[in-house]
This record gives C-alpha cells, structure tokens and sequence, in this order.
C-alpha cells in the first residue's frame, strides 16, 4: 500500500471510518447516513456536504468503486485497497480500545 | 438598498466576498424569516419572492467543477435540503428548520469536511484569478522593455502613466483576491485548532 495512503487515511475520521466501513456492502449516500446513525443510536450524524467529499475523495484515491446510479444515486462498495485500510484501521482501533480498558497487547515486555 | 419589481419580487443589492459566504448564509437565512424566499443572484444583486415568514436554514457549498450533477443534487435532498441556486462555483441549499432540531444545522458535519470546503474553495478562486495574473505579468514586462528602449523620449512618459494605471487596474481584484485567502487561511487556522 502506498505510504501516502496510509498517512492519509489512518488514523481515520470518525466520518470516514463509519462510511467505509458501511460500504463493505454496495450502498449509497444517503442511505450510509442513515444506518450510520441508527449504528450510532443517533449520535453521529453525518451531513451530506461531508458525505458527498468523502465519498469523492475516496473514489478519487481508490478505496471504494463506483458501482451504479439508480434514481440518480451513485452507489459504491469498497475495495481491496479500502478493505486493506479498514482492517488496519479495525486493528488499531481495537488495540486503542483494549489499551484503554487497561489491557496490554502480548509481545515485546 | 432594495428596488422593488412589483409587489411579490424584491431584489437588493449586496456585496459578499469569497471568505464571506458564511455571512451571506446567515443573511439569507434572516431574510426567509422576514418572508423573502431568495431566488437567485448575480454576485451583486439578489432576488427574493415574497413568502411566508419562516425559519430556513441557508448553506453554501463550492464546487470546484462549477457543476450541479444530478447525483450531487440528489444527495443534498435526500439529506432534506432544498437545492435554491447557483452562482459561478457556489451552490445555495436552504432547509426548513424544524422543532426539536438541533439548531446548528451545517451542510458540514466535521471539521475535515470544513477544511476541505475552505481548500475547494482557496484552489477554486486562484484557477480564476490565474489569467489576470499572468496578463498582468505579460503586460508589466511588456510596458517595462517599452520604458527601457525609449528612455528619455516622449514615448517613456506616456507608457509610464500606462505602467502605472494598469495597476490601479489590476490592483483591486489581485488584492482583494490575497485578502479574501488571508481570511480564508484564517478560518483554517481556527479550524484547525479546534483539534
């Protein structure tokens, strides 16, 4: 993967990661927002100015692909370049996680 | 200053420049609620039509194409917002607020999505001052080698006077163009601070 990529895109926006991670199926905008907030029970909500440059801009860096439009609605799905950053990105959003309930990963003391 | 066409249209005249849109917004927004619907505008003069007094909510966003795709405008009403016009690189979107609803609504939900807007926006605006720059540098060094081969004559007073005014000529757009990126980089600094 490209270092610029990674630079980019991990850490990821809360936005982002939530958009991502709803295209590991095709979908569309505004239907991301909305499993997004019911994911969320409504504490994130996601405006569609963000929603419409996110989406651009991943398309743009290839993380996700333009499927179809259908009722003028573009649908997308992730990639194998997105899969690969969001399984990073899973991974260390885990270890943050389990980090901050005072867990420590194995390996190096 | 308003100038009334007939008794349900209004048009005004107002001034909002590039790092202003938030303004122009807020304006908008304010004169939905005295019960003019805006229409449309050509950078100076807006168009209202008499409506009823209600509280909407006007968004602006720029779009560096300059192009309302179907699927742009389709994303922004379903997310509940009125496409209300277009002028040059910006877009005019407008939604009813409703109760219960929180009160900041923004076309923009996170801070990145707000600093890209300000960098669409900065990247857009110097495409459009490009061609006055380079004419104005083609012409400084044309004016230039004028003076240099006629030193002395008549000729070098008159294309003096020409080197001077067009400056005045090109200094008002160019400047107003750095002072509108200044505020604009300043909006990111606070952005960014808001980390």
């Amino acid at each position: 993967m490209e270092e610029k990529l990674r630079r980019i895109y991990i850490p990821m926006t809360e936005t982002g990661f939530y958009i991502l991670f709803c295209l590991r199926t095709e979908n569309h905008g505004y239907n991301i927002g909305q499993q997004v907030k019911q994911m969320t029970g409504g504490e994130l909500s996601i405006s569609p100015g963000t929603m419409y440059g996110t989406l651009s801009k991943m398309e743009k860096d290839g993380l996700i692909q333009f499927l179809k439009e259908e009722d003028k609605r573009k649908f997308y799905r992730i990639t194998e370049l997105g899969t690969e950053i969001l399984e990073l990105e899973q991974k260390r959003i885990e270890r943050l996680y389990r980090n901050s309930r005072g867990e420590s990963i194995g390996g190096a003391e | 200053m308003k100038e009334k066409e007939n008794e349900n249209i209004l048009v005004e005249k107002q001034k909002f420049y590039t790092a202003e849109f938030e303004q122009e917004a807020a304006w908008l927004s304010f004169m939905h609620r005295e019960g003019w619907r805006f229409l449309s505008t050509d950078g100076f003069h807006y168009r209202f039509e008499a409506a009823p007094k209600e509280d909407w909510c006007y968004q602006l966003d720029y779009k560096q194409n300059g192009v309302a795709e179907d699927d742009y405008l389709q994303m922004y009403q379903d997310f509940g917002w009125e496409f209300a016009g277009q002028y040059g690189n910006w877009f005019y979107f407008r939604k009813q607020r409703t109760n219960g609803e929180e009160p900041d609504l923004s076309l923009f939900s996170d801070r990145e999505s707000k600093l890209e807007l300000c960098k669409r926006i900065i990247n857009g605006q110097l495409l459009r001052i490009l061609p006055l720059l380079l004419i104005m540098c083609a012409s400084c060094s044309l004016l230039l080698l004028g003076v240099l081969l006629n030193s002395g004559g008549f000729l070098s007073v008159i294309i003096g006077i020409a080197y001077f005014s067009q400056f005045a000529l090109f200094l008002l757009p160019i400047g107003n163009y750095f002072s509108q990126m200044a505020r604009l980089n300043k909006m990111m600094k606070s952005l960014d601070g808001q980390r």
